[in-house]
């Protein structure tokens, strides 16, 4: 429980670290509106955007060392104490200021007036219903995000770099790892969670994530659908099966729909609503960052371009507006390429390509100078193919077979299916168009790139204000019609929040502090054995080949075996059996960790390295290489895996 | 020159009378439509069509997260 608790702490810190970067950035850039949740949700983002970009250039200098990390986290943390003390103190001033100055007969009418604004009318009892399903959702992430992180992204990069990073001090290059040159922004603010709080932590700052996207959304909902149907909004979004489900998870999908968002709904207060330019700033901001966190954020700047050009044309007898619609793109695009232009210039720097392993086909024909390293659209992604009938299937089919389509634990649900032909029905809203044609350029590439669900994240908050304006509307449809619709559509509703507390039910224990970590991770982790005897034995600056991926529980460094081949080429290097483990300690390795699949006609795990280690303790140099430990564990698909930790001397 | 008209004084309106002038602008101009079009019921076969596509597509749904189809 102890632990648990620290987590939480720390978690609680890097929270307050960023609130307290981020407020005077808001302050500063002018873009403070009146209701609190705007300042808080903007504050957190930019001041997440500004640490972490500030610790990417720590890692560039040298610099990432972890009592730095805390001492520049406590400034936050007193700055942002500071700023919500100053809050209070100045209200009560401004107050006290205004009574005297302006008299009780003023004060009244500036009464009056707050008294008949909407805005501050109280939301729908339906609302408060869909805000306490959410919230039972989130309770059920929070349970997940509490055990200690099993997911195969996060250990194999998500935490894993970071993790690499800070045993180096640096932002390393990692040849052996095809991730360590990808748009690393997130995996920046997890290697602020990694030095405050450990695994957890870092795995509650995606958690935390997930309610600054439900929180986006309900910014970027209230112009279009009102202050007291936006939160419902927020709820639809935390209970997506998907962004949910990912919420218990150091990945970055939750992240890049937050920061979309976020940069959306400030794109849409500079050029929609005209309320100030300076919220083109903040667009460049939250889409720097959006792009600094995945390369799939570009589909979503072409989906908004697309709406731009649109724009443009519409207003060609209006040379003014359509110059402030070119400046306004010009300052995304310049604040945007600042924020992220870092990753995308180190990639280019290591690899020879910006998007690395991407287009290969253009910008770098692979290590063997004759094959692209990865083909940038495999059919093998494109599971309903690229024409107008799989497009036309593509809603049903995502909704009801996501496994075909990157994993039920990544879909999108059946809300929006159901809900969202209801926009027959329902009377046009301001706004409402603009998000409906973003989400449907950007679903349009998305089916034309790369069919996985979770990259589909970022229209979520767009289809929810169009999903919660049908509810609107569905006031009025017939008594009986509508009695059907909203019965079906709350057990569904009922249905979404109860199945996060149920998936939680094998990590309530851990959560609680019932269980320890450790007993956690040997019942679900399967290679967590190997780095429990690997962590005892390991010297500093040893590192271990291995064939597989889920390599963050290992204390030191762990590279890929496929990669490694893939690079080197080791495997026809070995011309002779004998000297396999001569050829592999001069490279630099001390051990090897062996996973295979029993029976082995399964291809989880290329099995070169298994066969070329068995072949050597058949020979005469056997005693050269040590098995350290060997065991059997059970798959959740039931397939048995076979462990074997090796030392090379 | 066209001169100026000089703003009123707001100052002086009482927030009684502000808020009768908002209720007759109400009831002269735009609340009254607004109001009519939030409340025109959607035509039944619109109604029906909708209320059954979310029953049919509930119950799929389910019916393939259960494994039954």
């Amino acid at each position: 429980m102890l632990y648990q608790l620290l987590s939480l702490i720390a978690f609680c810190f890097l929270s307050l670290a960023a609130f307290g970067t981020g407020r005077p950035l808001v302050r500063g850039l002018g873009i403070e509106e009146d209701d609190r949740m705007s300042v808080v949700v903007w504050s957190i983002a930019l001041g997440l955007i500004a640490a972490g970009t500030l610790l990417a250039v720590l890692g560039l200098v040298n610099l990432l060392y972890v009592p730095l990390i805390f001492a520049l986290t406590a400034v936050g943390c007193i700055w942002g104490l500071w700023e919500i003390v100053r809050v209070r103190l100045f209200a009560e001033t401004t107050n006290t200021a205004a009574d005297l100055a302006d008299g009780v007969e003023s004060y009244l009418a500036e009464e009056d007036d707050i008294s008949d604004s909407p805005a501050l009318e109280k939301p729908p009892v339906l609302v408060w219903c869909l805000m306490a399903a959410a919230l039972l959702a989130c309770v059920g992430s929070l349970i997940g995000a509490l055990a200690p992180p099993t997911a195969g992204d996060a250990l194999c990069y998500h935490l894993e770099l970071p993790k690499a990073f800070l045993l180096e001090h640096k932002l390393a290059y990692l040849p052996y790892n095809d991730n360590s040159t990808f748009p690393l922004l997130v995996e920046m603010w997890f290697m602020w969670g990694l030095a405050l709080g450990g695994g957890v932590c870092a795995q509650l700052v995606h958690w935390g994530l997930g309610l600054l996207l439900a929180a986006g959304a309900v910014v970027l909902a209230k112009p279009i659908i009102g202050d007291r149907w936006a939160p419902a909004v927020g709820a639809v979004v935390l209970l997506t099966p998907g962004v949910n489900n990912q919420m218990t998870a150091p990945l970055n999908d939750v992240a890049l729909a937050a920061m979309t968002t976020l940069a959306l709904a400030a794109w849409y207060r500079a050029v929609v609503d005209e309320t100030g330019r300076s919220w083109l700033l903040a667009a460049g901001l939250a889409g720097g960052a959006a792009m600094g966190t995945k390369y799939i954020a570009a589909v979503f700047a072409i989906a908004v371009a697309v709406t731009w050009l649109w724009a443009i044309v519409r207003h060609r007898a209006h040379p003014r507006r359509r110059r402030f619609l070119i400046e306004a793109v010009a300052t995304v695009a310049v604040v945007a390429a600042s924020v992220s232009g870092m990753w995308y210039v180190r990639s280019a720097w290591h690899r020879g390509n910006p998007v690395y392993p991407f287009l290969g086909e253009v910008f770098h024909a692979g290590s063997d100078g004759e094959t692209p390293t990865k083909e940038t659209l495999p059919a093998s992604k494109s599971r309903l193919g690229r024409g107008i009938d799989g497009l036309a299937v593509a809603p049903w089919q995502i909704t009801m077979r996501p496994e075909r389509f990157g994993g039920r634990g990544h879909q999108l649900g059946v809300l929006l299916l159901a809900t969202l032909p209801g926009l027959i029905f329902a009377r046009r809203l301001r706004g409402l168009g603009i998000l409906l044609v973003v989400a449907a350029g950007y679903f349009f590439i998305w089916f034309m790139l790369r069919q996985n669900v979770r990259f589909l994240f970022p229209v979520v908050p767009l289809l929810a204000v169009a999903v919660v304006w049908v509810w609107m509307e569905m006031a009025r449809l017939g008594r009986w019609p509508r009695a059907v619709a909203t019965t079906v559509l709350a057990a569904t509703v009922i249905a979404m929040a109860l199945v996060p507390l149920k998936r939680s039910g094998n990590q309530f224990r851990v959560a609680l502090g019932l269980e320890s970590r450790e007993d956690y991770l040997l019942r679900t982790e399967p290679a967590y054995g190997a780095a429990l005897v690997a962590n005892i034995m390991m010297k500093p600056g040893e590192r271990v080949l291995s064939q597989d991926y889920r390599a963050f529980h290992f204390n030191g460094h762990v590279v890929r075996e496929n990669i490694y081949r893939r690079e080197e080429h080791y495997d026809r290097q070995v011309t002779d059996p004998t000297r396999l483990s001569d050829h592999l300690l001069s490279a630099g390795f001390k051990y090897l960790l062996l996973a295979e699949t029993v029976p082995a006609d399964d291809t989880r795990f290329d099995p070169t390295l298994s066969r070329m280690v068995d072949a050597q303790l058949r020979g005469p140099t056997a005693k050269k290489i040590k098995p350290v430990t060997e065991y059997f564990t059970d798959d959740a698909d039931g397939l048995t895996r076979r462990y074997r930790l090796m030392m090379l001397r | 020159m066209i001169a100026p008209i000089n703003p009123s004084d707001t100052a002086e309106v009482s927030p009684e009378v502000r808020r009768a002038r908002r209720h007759i602008a109400g009831a002269i101009l735009a609340e009254e439509s607004e109001s009519a079009a939030e409340k025109r019921p959607v035509p039944a076969w619109k109604a029906w069509l909708f209320a059954v596509w979310t029953v049919v597509v509930v119950a799929v749904y389910f019916a393939c997260m259960a494994g039954l189809i």
